[in-house]
């Protein structure tokens, strides 16, 4: 198995044997997806609207 | 015996965690509903969870335990005594770009009469319970991620707690947007959401300029509540004339309260706002404030060319459904609830992309602004127009001070 990269991106190469009793090599990623800063990394601030979306329209 | 073998004898199973689901969205992907964590899988892991929701720790390959590590660590796996049963995940095939959050407007009903409301008039609508279940089934079918419930506010819904009974039952997380002043002790303990947003508009004094008399200490309680059963819980502040001197005071008491996501805006020139616009700051001011005392995070990061609003839209009391609530002319309706329905609605619509931006081509901020909301530039005179406040913000000085 090999491990690629730490934190929170993860990807492993795996003999693993399936249902049915295949056994093959499957490649398992995961991948923790970033959430945007409010304050973006130019630290320019989101200024949104009074629409109490919590910035998820992501202006 | 070490505490491993200890805890493997006591637990001796791993199962995929309760709150986490897997979902499929411009990718496969699992998300935990209780700490908003999305993550994106290829088709092989998606395949080994569609197997695996239960791992007997004793047989699990050598090949694969340090993925299980990070599982474990991320809590998508959790020790368990008992395997569980298998639950089935519908993973239907999305539009494109996905839609991860849905705003409800419950109510339009409301306790408080605030001086900036966009919402205003404060009306007896309401959605029906067997209208609030389609939408949630709704959403769920279209592999949503967040339901946002709104208002007026929430808790006037009604029927509010019938509502809060089945949340549950869905694989969405859901967000209440709150003025506070109702979260009694009992109430926080039996809520069913996720997160909870209060609004606090300054210290006391100026708070209550706001919102009235006696809603801050309210409000504050309702933290307190929330915080006592361990509640998740953001603030939003607008940013108004008598509360400019109050940030440092709030500063310190959201700390104390454990506030780990403070939204600042501007309140927008619609609504009881309007009326009241003796009381709104230079704009130079508010993007001092927001910089300054604005904290958390936003919605997960995704790669669109659409300005806003790329996986969210909103609906009414009333069960039409709009882009966003603010963006609610007739002409702009995606239909409703009852004859639409979410995915088709959402399917139909095309968004305003980048590219139709005529007035931003030349920009050098584009990239990074995106156009920026498209209520602003309709309010400006072209809803493919230059957003003005992100404008004034890409523009002024203070971005380079800041980007330094």
């Amino acid at each position: 198995m090999e491990r690629h990269k730490a934190t929170a991106y993860e990807r492993y190469t795996a003999q693993y044997a399936r249902s049915g009793g295949r056994i093959g090599t499957i490649y398992l990623e995961i991948e923790r997806v970033p959430k945007e800063s409010k304050y973006r990394t130019s630290a320019v601030p989101m200024i949104k609207l009074f629409c109490k979306s919590l910035g998820k329209c992501g202006v | 015996m070490n505490s491993k073998k200890q805890n493997d004898s006591e637990f001796p199973y791993l199962i995929l965690n309760p709150s986490c689901s897997l979902k499929c969205i411009e990718y496969p992907c699992i998300y935990n509903k209780i700490n908003d964590n999305l993550y994106k899988l290829n088709e092989d892991t998606l395949k080994f969870f569609r197997e695996n929701q239960v791992l007997q720790k004793n047989s699990i390959p050598q090949t694969i335990r340090k993925f299980v590590e990070f599982l474990k660590q991320e809590s998508i796996l959790l020790d368990s005594k008992t395997p569980i049963r298998k639950r089935k995940f519908i993973l239907n095939k999305p539009p494109i770009p996905s839609l991860r959050y849905l705003l409800i407007h419950l109510t339009l009903q409301c306790n408080l009469h605030c001086r900036h409301c966009y919402v205003a008039p404060n009306e007896n609508k309401f959605i029906t319970i067997n209208t609030i279940k389609k939408i949630f089934d709704q959403m769920q079918e279209l592999q949503g991620l967040v339901v946002l419930l709104s208002g007026g506010e929430p808790l006037c819904h009604p029927h509010f707690w019938k509502i809060n009974e089945i949340l549950p039952s869905y694989d969405l997380r859901f967000e209440m947007l709150s003025n506070g002043t109702m979260i009694t002790s009992d109430m926080a303990e039996r809520l069913n959401v996720q997160h909870v947003q209060v609004s606090i508009d300054g210290m006391e004094k100026s708070h209550d300029f706001l919102r009235g008399k006696g809603s801050f200490r309210k409000a504050i309680k309702g933290i307190e509540n929330l915080k006592r059963v361990g509640k998740e819980v953001s603030v939003s502040t607008m940013i108004h004339k008598e509360n400019i001197k109050d940030f440092d005071d709030m500063k310190e008491m959201f700390d104390k309260y454990g506030i780990k996501q403070w939204l600042i805006n501007q309140p927008s020139a619609i609504g009881r706002w309007r009326d009241n616009l003796n009381s709104a700051v230079p704009l130079e001011t508010a993007i001092k404030i927001m910089v300054e005392y604005g904290r958390g995070e936003g919605p997960h990061q995704s790669k669109t060319n659409r300005t806003c609003g790329s996986h969210i839209c909103t609906v009414l009391a009333d069960g039409r459904i709009f882009p966003c609530p603010f963006l609610n002319d007739e002409e702009l309706s995606m239909g409703t609830i009852d004859k639409a329905g979410l995915r088709k609605a959402w399917e139909n619509y095309t968004g305003i992309t980048v590219e139709e931006l005529e007035e931003c081509k030349s920009c050098e901020f584009l990239e990074q602004c995106h156009g920026g909301c498209r209520f602003r530039a309709k309010e400006h005179g072209n809803i493919c127009g230059k957003d003005p406040v992100l404008c004034a913000i890409y523009k002024r000085k203070c971005l380079n001070k800041h980007t330094k």
